[in-house]
């Protein structure tokens, strides 16, 4: 056994200019883990986010993907994202959903490689994961805004990443949609073991399916109310893989 | 035929053909990312590229193909200087074209006629030297949209997407300027300067507004741009219009068609 996280955060400092907004953040995911981070607008929670992903250099401390330092990881960064901003793009962009949905694979593909049959078939199972098999063939503007935000879970997913992250994944949503994303997000982290980092300004909905709950306030990350709320999803270590460690297709 | 018993008709239906095929689908992607502004912004560029091939005597679809290929890149630059107005770049591109071509052309006094033919389109002037130009081009930049498809299509619909999983989006952007700015100097002997970037808007506007997917709108673009091409040839051939006139006139009737059709037609479940 391993007990390296999948995603492990070590005394990280940013400030923008002489303004602080991470002062010391320690954290780490395991691998099944749906952390939840919440705070208040301005707590730093989409700054902490971008560090995550590599758009900004912090001041000091360290993050790693499985004992990698992130700032190594430069061609594939193996961490699915579901922007907030996701279903603010054109609705009138002529692609179906499977469209949407293989663009996500891009990346893991590298320049001038074309998609195989398996990429064609992992895809497939994706739109499966999300229940929207049915709609694959669908311009993406005639969706509804909750199954938008699916395609782009599967966007998120299809690539077979460590951890996804999901920047307010349920805003904009009507009461029922947010039910069901949050009920999507619970059966693959029972079925698939999916390892989530889910960013919110309020915790309501969120709360019953994360595992662990992290409040970001401001300077400082209080990991005071640090607990397992799901009793399904038992913390447990994975074995450190080559490949994606949640999603076995 | 009579149209076909002249040799430089088959050259003018050749790089109609080629043009045809590389300009919607340029223009697919230059409109998905609101950019549709750029190709008039090169195709200014262009005037002085053609001005500066006609006094120097190097081919002017050479030395416009040049010209764009610089503006293109400075294009680039500028909208990262220029973050929040992007469109700031154009402005400044299209302006220094149109300037830079009309001191080049004043240097040069007596190319006012030659200038039409490339302002406008015409199909009695392609010359073989033409053909090879263009056909060279042509196919390089086809090889290249095929190979960076998947990572023009994720770019096209979320740039921010793109680039937090690692796509290499600045030189993707970078690549496909150059290529836009290729296919605009190749196209501006058949369609003009005037008309070149209504050759990659107009089929793509038909096509967005019917398609089923992106590949479907690829498709029906191509189709819609060979139309207009062989209508408008046709067209300059019997009743002596401007090539470049007539085809994009023939692509706003088929554009006009296609919302016609799209308001008449019940639509499918």
């Amino acid at each position: 056994m391993n007990n390296s996280g999948v995603l492990e955060i070590n005394e990280l400092s940013f400030s923008y200019g002489c303004h602080t907004v991470l002062d010391k953040i320690n954290l780490k995911v395991n691998c099944g883990d749906i952390v939840a981070i919440t705070g208040p607008n301005g707590s730093g929670k989409t700054t902490l986010l971008k560090l995550i992903l590599g758009q900004l250099k912090p001041d000091t401390g360290w993050i790693k993907l499985y004992d990698n330092n992130i700032d190594k990881l430069k061609n594939k960064l193996p961490i699915g994202y579901l922007s907030q901003k996701a279903t603010h793009f054109n609705q009138q962009f002529p692609a179906t959903a499977r469209e949407v949905v293989t663009s996500g694979l891009a990346a893991k593909k590298g320049l001038f490689k074309a998609y195989s049959k398996d990429d064609l078939l992992i895809i497939e199972k994706t739109l499966l994961m999300v229940n929207m098999s049915q709609y694959a063939n669908q311009l993406i503007g005639s969706l509804s805004g909750g199954q938008q935000q699916k395609v782009f879970l599967a966007r998120a997913l299809v690539s077979q990443p460590d951890i996804i992250i999901l920047d307010e994944p349920v805003t904009g949503l009507d009461i029922d949609a947010q039910k069901e994303i949050y009920r999507l997000l619970a059966d693959l982290n029972q079925n698939h073991r999916l390892t989530a980092l889910i960013v919110s300004h309020e915790l309501e909905g969120l709360e019953s399916i994360a595992t662990h709950q992290v409040c970001l306030d401001k300077k400082m990350c209080s990991c005071a109310c640090h607990k397992y709320l799901n009793p399904l999803a038992q913390i447990k270590y994975c074995e450190k893989k080559s490949s994606n460690p949640m999603l076995n297709f | 035929m009579e149209i076909f018993q002249y040799d430089f008709m088959y050259r003018a239906f050749l790089i109609g053909i080629i043009v045809g095929l590389i300009c919607p689908v340029i223009g697919l992607f230059i409109a998905l990312r609101r950019m549709s502004m750029m190709t008039d912004a090169l195709a200014h560029v262009c005037l002085s590229g053609v001005a500066a091939g006609l006094i120097t005597g190097i081919p002017p679809v050479l030395s416009a193909a040049l010209f764009a290929t610089g503006g293109g890149l400075v294009i680039e630059k500028l909208r990262k200087r220029f973050s929040s107005y992007s469109e700031i770049s154009i402005a400044i591109i299209m302006s220094t074209g149109v300037a830079l071509g009309a001191i080049i052309l004043d240097l040069g006094k007596g190319y006012g006629n030659n200038l039409m033919a490339y302002l406008f389109g015409s199909i009695v002037a392609i010359s073989p030297n033409d053909i090879l130009i263009i056909t060279l081009t042509g196919s390089m930049v086809l090889i290249l949209i095929f190979f960076l498809r998947k990572e023009l299509f994720s770019i096209a619909f979320d740039e921010e997407n793109a680039r937090i999983s690692r796509i290499p989006v600045d030189l993707i952007n970078t690549l496909f300027t150059i290529i836009t700015a290729l296919t605009i100097a190749m196209s501006i002997r058949v369609i003009g300067i005037l008309m070149v970037s209504s050759l990659m808007i107009l089929p793509v506007a038909a096509a967005m507004s019917i398609a089923k997917s992106f590949k479907n709108a690829v498709v029906i673009a191509v189709i819609f741009a060979q139309i207009a091409i062989v209508i408008g040839l046709f067209a300059s051939f019997y009743i002596n219009l401007a090539p470049g006139g007539s085809i994009v006139m023939t692509s706003v009737v088929l554009l006009i068609g296609t919302f016609v059709c799209k308001a008449i037609l019940p639509k499918r479940p």
